[in-house]
């Protein structure tokens, strides 16, 4: 005859919006993505944001094209999962890291082209995305390590403030590694 | 604004729990973190900055506060980024060559900083180093980006044996007098001679150089365990530590065991040695105790343990008939994992046999084709060939990591290291 059951639902339901909070996030080309806010903090940045409730409705992200925004969220969202409800994850590129279950997919996420993977670059440093920083940073550096200074130079535009004697004493002194 | 006032404490919690797994002794946070301010604060210019991280106040962070931040991130170009955070995943022959690109590179690369970085961040096999009698050479898996300036290790005072590598740092041993050992890193041509053991290393007596790179240690702390047989069936162990830069010895004795096969391995705070009798003496760093566990049955000298998808196995060619294959054995029971058939038709008939020689990374292995030295890739079974080592005997081959790992430099010189009594092994 008591009737108190009701009570209970309403409040689990209060419980699931809570767990699902959502941020919307602006892109530069004026895009919106509503992620989860545990999703949208793999970003130091956006948390810190967040954090000392500087986030109102939206966070411009005034850096980043909606076409990469929406890679980084992707890759947000699946490291996210992976880690399961814990801490934001760590993923470490410094080892032989096949003990990482998304080494695959990560392999697949940045086999894109050189603008994309540098953009990912300058978004990963922007948003302070640190696992997301490393792969793509690893994945130039194999992109780099046969190179000659003067082609780094152009992929990076890079000055060379080198005088010509200067340069050849550099070479002279790193001469084995010219070989 | 002021970068060296962060304390960079997201960095340090990462790197903590990669910590756990490194670091065989345990230190303070402080330390940590003196550890990384003090060395960020080698190079004091504004326009250089390491490591780039969020400032933290944590009082009021008002919304203009979080404009500035996102501002001042826009500074970073991709040269910048690149600088900072893609060159410590490179090798260090490629490092060295990217001196030339500019000055900021320049100063960068020759910051110790990044090569304590680089140290941490790449950790793949380069190549190897030959020697047969007394003759040493060096051959790359990419010459283009993996090499040393000398392979003959001349830089050192006096003529050596290579005994064994680990992460960068070599181990070698000189040919007269005392014996002395030398930690050596070929690529900066950095090298310090150890004090003599206390006791006697006798020929049959073998070592292995444990040095796991850190985030946050930034000296490289090593310990050179060495396997002293006091008698037949009797083996010691002392430890030279590059912490307390002295010997010592450790309790356990192990009585169970006959002949070492040679030099060890070293992978996790673990020191694995082969015997001739077909086990594996294993030295756990942390404890300071032993292990016995045995090798498969078809073991022998062409085999190897090596580490392959984080953990130890034991490689070992197989022939049958005129085909040949590798068979891979781990777990603790050391159980046949996988068999690759090798596709060596276009190599044609040798004789000297297979050698495995190490695990590259997880899918390509190293192997010595009689004088041939190549990598074999298990899945494409793809063979490249590496380079050639003498074919009139047995050349020792040791994997190598073309590391910038900084080596104290020589404070201790032959004159002056302690002189060792020669005690025990009479027996």
């Amino acid at each position: 005859m008591a009737s108190s059951s009701t009570s209970v639902v309403v409040s689990n339901k209060e419980k699931e919006n809570k767990n699902t909070k959502k941020v919307t996030l602006k892109s530069s080309d004026g895009e919106s993505f509503e992620v989860d806010e545990s999703v949208a903090m793999e970003s130091q940045t956006i948390k810190h944001i967040i954090e000392d409730g500087c986030a109102n409705n939206e966070i411009p992200l005034p850096n980043v094209t909606s076409g990469i925004l929406s890679r980084v969220i992707e890759y947000c969202k699946k490291h996210k999962e992976a880690a399961g409800e814990s801490e934001p994850s760590v993923t470490s590129y410094t080892s032989n890291s096949t003990t990482n279950p998304l080494t695959e997919w990560d392999t697949e996420f940045v086999k894109v082209d050189q603008n994309t993977l540098f953009d990912l670059i300058l978004a990963a440093n922007y948003l302070d995305i640190k696992g997301l920083l490393d792969l793509t940073c690893k994945t130039v550096a194999d992109m780099m390590k046969g190179k000659t200074p003067q082609e780094i130079r152009e992929t990076f535009h890079i000055k060379n403030d080198y005088t010509p004697e200067e340069e050849a004493e550099v070479r002279k002194e790193n001469q084995w590694a010219f070989e | 604004m002021d970068f060296w006032e962060d304390d960079n404490s997201d960095e340090m919690d990462i790197d903590n729990d990669l910590m756990d797994d490194c670091e065989e002794d345990s230190f303070s946070e402080s330390e940590q973190e003196s550890n990384v301010k003090r060395f960020q604060k080698l190079n004091i210019d504004d326009d250089f900055h390491v490591e780039y991280a969020p400032q933290r106040n944590t009082t009021a962070y008002g919304s203009s506060r979080c404009l500035e931040h996102i501002k001042s991130k826009e500074k970073m170009g991709i040269g910048d980024l690149v600088k900072d955070h893609a060159l410590p995943f490179l090798p260090a022959k490629s490092i060295c060559r990217f001196r030339s690109v500019s000055k900021e590179w320049n100063k960068w690369i020759t910051n110790p900083f990044l090569a304590h970085k680089q140290s941490h961040c790449f950790q793949d096999i380069s190549g190897f180093f030959c020697q047969i009698a007394g003759e040493h050479s060096f051959i790359s898996c990419d010459p283009h980006s993996c090499g040393v300036p000398d392979p003959s290790f001349s830089f050192l005072p006096e003529p050596v044996i290579l005994r064994t590598t680990c992460n960068g740092l070599i181990c070698c041993q000189s040919c007269i007098e005392d014996n002395a050992y030398y930690i050596c890193n070929p690529v900066n041509r950095q090298w310090k001679v150890l004090p003599g053991p206390n006791y006697y290393h006798g020929p049959g007596s073998a070592v292995a150089l444990a040095f796991e790179p850190s985030a946050l240690k930034f000296e490289a702390n090593y310990q050179l365990v060495c396997a002293i047989r006091l008698a037949d069936h009797l083996l010691c162990f002392e430890i030279y530590s590059s912490r307390s830069k002295s010997w010592r010895l450790v309790d356990a004795l192990c009585c169970e065991l006959g002949a070492l096969s040679g030099d060890g391995f070293y992978m996790k705070g673990m020191v694995y040695w082969e015997t001739l009798s077909g086990s594996v003496l294993a030295f756990d760093l942390t404890y300071e105790q032993f292990g016995i566990f045995p090798l498969p049955p078809e073991c022998g000298p062409e085999g190897v343990l090596t580490k392959r998808h984080g953990e130890l196995c034991y490689i070992l060619p197989h022939k049958k008939d005129n085909e040949f294959a590798i068979r891979i054995y781990g777990d603790f029971k050391m159980v046949l994992k996988h068999s690759f058939p090798l596709e060596l038709d276009d190599f044609g008939y040798t004789s000297g046999g297979l050698r495995a020689l190490s695990c590259l990374n997880d899918d390509v292995l190293a192997i010595l084709f009689g004088n041939r030295m190549i990598t074999y890739h298990v899945k494409a079974q793809k063979v490249k060939t590496l380079g050639t080592v003498r074919p009139d005997g047995f050349v020792t081959c040791h994997p190598y990591v073309n590391s910038l790992v900084p080596v104290d430099h020589p404070l201790v010189s032959r004159q002056q290291a302690n002189s060792r009594p020669c005690t025990s092994s009479s027996l």
